[in-house]
């Protein structure tokens, strides 16, 4: 009896003090430009008084012991900045993530052909901003034309090199944003001469995966044409989604071609 | 470290300024199986202080409170895309105006739910082909009873009508001009100057924009980063529930009031407010209070009521003014 009460009295001193655990909203990145041929510089930002900002460079999980943020990142190599908010009041904020690529080893390239067509209202600059090295923003409709968008089951594109070439890796630069029916798609297939020399499968995103670009790098075996083929079949909308069993959205705003060392 | 952000008694403060406030979370909570909410999309206050709430959930499209929470009435079942709510007191009797997506159309009824008049699809504006092309998202109703209807999730055209359905005039309209709107959400009817001026938030483009009466454009107010649904003036200064902030994910809002001089003086749930110059710093939500405000409500007391859009069936969160 005696430990009923204290649990009731526990409930109401509860209800009576006890506010709900408030979560820390996820640091603000900008970056000067995601693609660099010398450096990047990337800055966090939460403002709110005793708020502190731990981030990671390699990809890793952001924990309290991550390195403490003072001042802006410049990153010379191409990185994956993760980020989130500490306070000793409220709940540790959602991580927030950004990737910033090197141009150094970047090859020049031309998508002569999509198929389908982007969506007529998400056709972007077409087909040259997907080589304009101009990154959308993540708000897709603040930057209408660097964003192409496609609805459909696979989408194939045509890239032709100026010369024949043997880059070895093949990046997507893509969006994700479940909220709008935008997912990275289930896989990227290269063909090159009618050889498959690049595969990539992806996983299926978990809910509640925060809007973001993703980057999707297939490695290349060798090869050697002045044209590549692309495969890309979309997700399947998953079971936890609004719209599961249709095809997420395709939304891509920039392919690179790199020779890595 | 933290300590201005709490009262003595260890609750959670939001705001900036002098307009900070405590939260209720649970305000307005009912039995969902008795009285379900879809979206909360607009509340507004009558003069006898209760609030009316207007959910696009067709079981009970108003919901009726007093200031404490308790449920005083509910009706409704025929405005599936129920969206705007705005109380005009007309000759001592009050009003309300309810726009409807789905029905492309506003209705005028009593406060008991009595349908007295319809505006309905604009055809004769000449700018319109089909009814589906006309979402009508917001209504403002001046003192001489003509009705300004934004179609923000439409055209983006402002229609102006006379209290008996005659169109007055028609200016805004879908664009990237000044005078254009991208997602022409709110209007409301500002009576702070020597002389009524429209309010008109543009969502998509982070401004609200100033017009005249007769549709002639005044100025444009910038809130970077800041995606405002309805502008309601009270006293002096202006709240706008602000659905989603910085880049626009999802999850972002917070509440925003400005001055007297259209400046940003406080943001509960965002950071706090930074110019330079005349130029507000981008705004961005701070702490995860608010899921999709979608409007808000200021009482007698200066307490805030905000209703939430897409916020998992949940009933508005109350703002208490310290």
């Amino acid at each position: 009896m005696s430990r009923l009460y204290t649990l009731l009295l526990l409930m109401y001193s509860g209800v009576a003090f006890a506010q709900p655990r408030i979560q820390l909203s996820p640091p603000q990145t900008v970056v000067d430009s995601v693609f660099f041929v010398e450096a990047a510089t990337v800055r966090l930002e939460l403002d709110y008084p005793g708020v502190e900002l731990h981030y990671t460079l390699d990809g890793s999980t952001v924990v309290p012991e991550s390195p403490l943020y003072e001042s802006p990142l410049r990153l010379s190599e191409s990185a994956a900045v993760s980020a989130r908010a500490f306070h000793p009041d409220f709940g540790d904020s959602p991580e927030v993530s950004l990737s910033v690529r090197s141009l150094k080893y970047h090859q020049p390239l031309t998508v002569t052909e999509a198929s389908p067509k982007p969506a007529p209202q998400y056709a972007g600059a077409g087909l040259p901003a997907l080589a304009d090295r101009q990154k959308g923003a993540l708000n897709f409709a603040a930057t209408p034309k660097a964003w192409l968008g496609w609805e459909t089951d696979t989408l194939f594109l045509q890239i032709k090199l100026p010369k024949p070439n043997s880059a070895n890796q093949l990046s997507l630069s893509l969006l994700d944003n479940a909220g709008a029916w935008i997912m990275p798609p289930s896989a990227v297939v290269v063909y090159a001469s009618g050889e498959e020399v690049g595969r990539l499968v992806t996983e299926e995103p978990e809910p509640g995966t925060p809007t973001g670009y993703r980057f999707l790098e297939v490695p290349l075996m060798p090869w050697d044409s002045d044209t590549l083929e692309v495969v890309i079949p979309a997700r399947q909308l998953p079971a936890w989604h609004d719209g599961a069993g249709r095809p997420a959205w395709i939304f891509l705003d920039e392919i690179l071609l790199t020779q890595k060392p | 470290m933290g300590l201005l952000s709490w009262t003595s008694r260890g609750e959670l403060l939001l705001g900036h300024g002098d307009f900070q406030y405590k939260v209720d979370l649970n305000w307005g909570a009912l039995n969902a199986q008795f009285y379900p909410v879809k979206d909360c999309h607009e509340l507004v206050q009558d003069k006898a202080g209760r609030i009316l709430l207007l959910t696009n959930h067709t079981r009970n499209n108003i919901l009726i409170y007093n200031r404490d929470g308790q449920l005083l009435d509910a009706w409704g079942t025929e405005y599936p895309g129920a969206h705007g709510l705005t109380l005009k007191d007309e000759g001592g009797e009050e009003f309300l105006y309810i726009t409807d997506t789905e029905r492309h159309e506003v209705i005028k009824t009593t406060l008991n739910g009595r349908v007295v008049w319809n505006w309905t699809f604009p055809k004769e504006s000449g700018v319109y082909d089909t009814p589906g092309q006309y979402l009508p998202t917001e209504t403002a109703v001046a003192d001489n009873g003509d009705v300004y209807i934004a179609d923000g999730y439409g055209r983006q055209h402002i229609l102006h009508y006379s209290q008996r359905g005659e169109l007055l005039n028609v200016f805004g309209g879908k664009g990237e001009g000044e005078a254009q709107f991208l997602n022409a959400h709110g209007i409301c009817i500002d009576n702070r100057g020597l002389e009524p001026e429209l309010l008109i938030t543009a969502r998509q483009q982070n401004q609200l924009k100033r017009f005249g009466m007769d549709g002639s454009l005044k100025g444009i107010i910038d809130l970077p980063g800041a995606y405002i649904c309805r502008p309601v003036v009270h006293g002096s200064n202006v709240y706008l529930a602000t659905i989603w902030s910085g880049d626009g994910s999802s999850g972002t809002g917070f509440v925003s009031i400005l001055d007297e001089h259209n400046r940003l003086v406080s943001a509960p749930g965002g950071v706090a407010p930074r110019y330079e110059g005349e130029a507000l710093s981008p705004m961005y939500q701070v702490l995860r209070v608010f899921t999709h405000p979608h409007d808000v409500c200021v009482d007698q007391d200066e307490n805030l009521y905000v209703a939430q859009w897409n916020a998992g069936f949940t009933y508005p969160i109350k703002l208490i003014r310290v």
